[in-house]
């Protein structure tokens, strides 16, 4: 669906699996001072429930201000925002109920880790929600065991005492552990090494996947926008100016380079062969997909 | 919300007071701030009210942003001039209920003591509004440079000055983050009593000091791996020197002060001039 073709939706109006329901949503940080700086400039976007999007756009094009509207901790300014359910436009908001349902990942969120044990710092956000003690522990053993931490070795442990990766983990599990229904990152794989980043990201698709979790993913990496996520939201200067599946924009490989985004190598690979008179189904993105494509493709030729 | 807060307010713009040497309008500063000490009439308060309206008016500095320094200290003004009036029992009585006196010297000099500082404030922010701070720092390295003979580490401090003041730009967007980021996980820092509200600083403050000594360890590495060895044999990009803006600003706040601090050192003995003073 292209912008144009957006009709604005009453809010009373929003259907079930709505999500998130963005009208005209502008944001300027330090209205009406010399430094005033317009972050977000009337943007219109619709997710459903359990979508994955990913949301790219060079520095500063206002990406960390737009998913931060997500769960309040940036107000409406002008327009309309309602997650699920919630009419964030309104002056006093139920902001406990929201951000409980809406987890968000802070870029580097290991610089947020505060208590003495990495159980305590998982318990936090559990604490603050006003779940009883005796659940906390349980909750807090299935976030660490779905990131990939063993929890008896972990539990007793300083979060400071552990590797960079780790801490991110334990960061993670603390917004996991109160198995929001949407969950929000900005950039969550940034400085980690290949291996932690494909951790990361698989662990959010299953999630996506299996629970359901509406998943909106910041990324610089286009590479794992691309395999990632199902549809690509992209800022310039606190617009919207696409919202498409991923094959679909990085078709558009002049755009792309004029707003200074990479093509993804896989999009660079399958453009190739499109225009070489190869056509693979939009929906094979990943390493996998689209060598069980080709082959297809060989097959066919071969018969 | 936390980057409201006007620290480093350097104010760029390019007027006579911006290219007089940093360490020249210190010197100026401190002596209008001793100086302001001496003044002991509303009259010349006025006086002093115009001197800071010529400054201000050279130095090409918008009005709101010097005010915007006395929004930091209303509270404290408030309180000081509320307990002047309420202690201060000298004089006749204007009005009184139960134990409360409020007299007309008490007016006076609560009225005095809100000027004055008030004046000092805005004067010490012209200071900070037309210096970097960077030049500030290194004003006061250059003044407090006769110390080393009495082996004052004058190099260090002054680093230590600029560093300090460096970080606190990132300090705040570091904490602006963390907040959010706590909030975020559900921290509540608005309500409960005072205990309550106390223990919720910890998640901010931790995290706060645990990046603030790893900035401070990355910095340390990154001096030492560009072999910064202290004030041996360092020159500096840019050197100070005083010019003919910085005479004739010295001998018009010079003659200035000289004016102040005679009238207060003749406050009783001339008649012409006792209204000045009472
Ligand atoms: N707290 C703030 N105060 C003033 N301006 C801000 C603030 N935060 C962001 N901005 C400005 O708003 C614009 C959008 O910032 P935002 O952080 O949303 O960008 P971004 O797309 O997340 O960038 P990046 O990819 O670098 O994280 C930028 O021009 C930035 O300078
Ligand atoms: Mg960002």
């Amino acid at each position: 669906m292209s912008r144009a073709e957006k009709v604005a939706v009453p809010k009373t109006e929003l259907p079930q699996n709505v999500a998130i329901y963005a009208h005209g949503l502008d944001f300027t940080y330090n209205p009406k001072s010399p430094f005033a700086k317009q972050a977000l400039c009337n943007v219109d976007v619709t997710i459903e429930k359990g979508e994955f999007v990913a949301i790219v756009g060079h520095t500063g094009s206002g990406k960390t201000t737009f998913v931060q509207h997500l769960n309040a901790l940036i107000r409406v300014q002008k327009g309309e925002l309602t997650v699920l359910g919630h009419d964030l436009s309104v002056r006093k908001p139920d902001l406990k109920a929201l951000r409980r349902q809406v987890g968000m990942v802070f870029q580097y969120p290991e610089y947020q880790l505060f208590a003495d044990t990495v159980l305590d710092d998982v318990c936090f956000g559990l604490k603050n929600f006003g779940i009883e003690k005796d659940k906390r522990e349980q909750m807090a053993r299935d976030a660490l065991e779905l990131v990939g931490l063993d929890f008896d070795s972990v539990k007793a442990k300083s979060p400071f005492d552990l590797s960079g990766g780790e801490k991110r983990r334990v960061a993670l599990a603390g917004v996991l552990a109160m198995k929001p229904q949407i969950l929000v990152m900005d950039e969550p794989t940034a400085g980690l090494d290949p291996r932690g980043k494909e951790e990361i990201l698989s662990l959010v698709s299953q999630l996506n996947r299996e629970e359901n979790i509406t998943v909106i993913m910041v990324s610089h990496d286009m590479n794992e926008v691309f395999e990632n996520a199902k549809r690509v939201l992209v800022f310039r200067d606190g617009r919207l100016d696409y919202d498409l599946p991923p094959r679909e924009l990085f078709r558009k490989e002049e755009e792309i380079a004029s707003m200074n985004l990479e093509v993804p190598s896989m999009a660079m690979f399958l453009n190739e062969l499109e225009r070489s008179g190869f056509a693979i189904e939009d929906d094979c993105l990943t390493v996998e997909e689209v060598f069980q494509a080709v082959l297809r493709l060989k097959e066919a030729r071969d018969a | 919300m936390l980057k409201d807060v006007t620290f480093g307010q350097y104010y760029e713009t390019d007027s006579f007071v911006h290219r007089m040497d940093a360490r020249v309008k210190l010197v100026l500063t401190l002596l209008f701030m001793v100086g302001i000490f001496f003044v002991q009439s509303f009259a010349v308060f006025g006086f002093v009210a115009v001197y800071l309206g010529i400054v201000i008016a050279v130095a090409r500095v918008p009005l709101r942003s010097v005010l915007r320094s006395v929004r930091g200290i209303v509270v404290f003004l408030m309180l000081t001039v509320i307990i002047n009036i309420f202690f201060n029992k000298d004089g006749t009585v204007l009005w009184s209920w139960r134990k409360i006196v409020i007299t007309d010297e008490g007016l006076k000099f609560a009225g005095k003591m809100f000027l004055r500082l008030t004046f000092l404030v805005i004067g010490s922010s012209v200071l900070t509004l037309t210096t970097t701070p960077v030049d500030l720092t290194h004003a006061v390295e250059s003044l407090l440079k006769p110390l080393r003979v009495i082996r004052f580490p004058v190099h260090e401090f002054a680093l230590i000055m600029s560093l300090t003041l460096s970080f606190i730009p990132s300090l705040i967007e570091e904490t602006d983050r963390i907040i959010r980021a706590q909030k975020a996980r559900g921290a509540d820092f608005d309500t409960g009593g005072l205990v309550k509200r106390a223990k919720a600083f910890v998640p901010i403050l931790i995290p706060l000091l645990v990046g603030g000594f790893r900035r401070a360890e990355e910095l340390a590495n990154a001096m030492n791996s560009r072999c910064y060895e202290g004030a041996k044999k360092r020159t500096r990009m840019r050197v100070m020197k005083p010019t003919w803006r910085d005479l004739i600003a010295s001998i018009f706040a010079v003659v200035f002060f000289a004016g102040v601090f005679t009238l207060f050192a003749m406050r009783d003995s001339w008649n012409v001039i006792t209204w000045l003073y009472y």
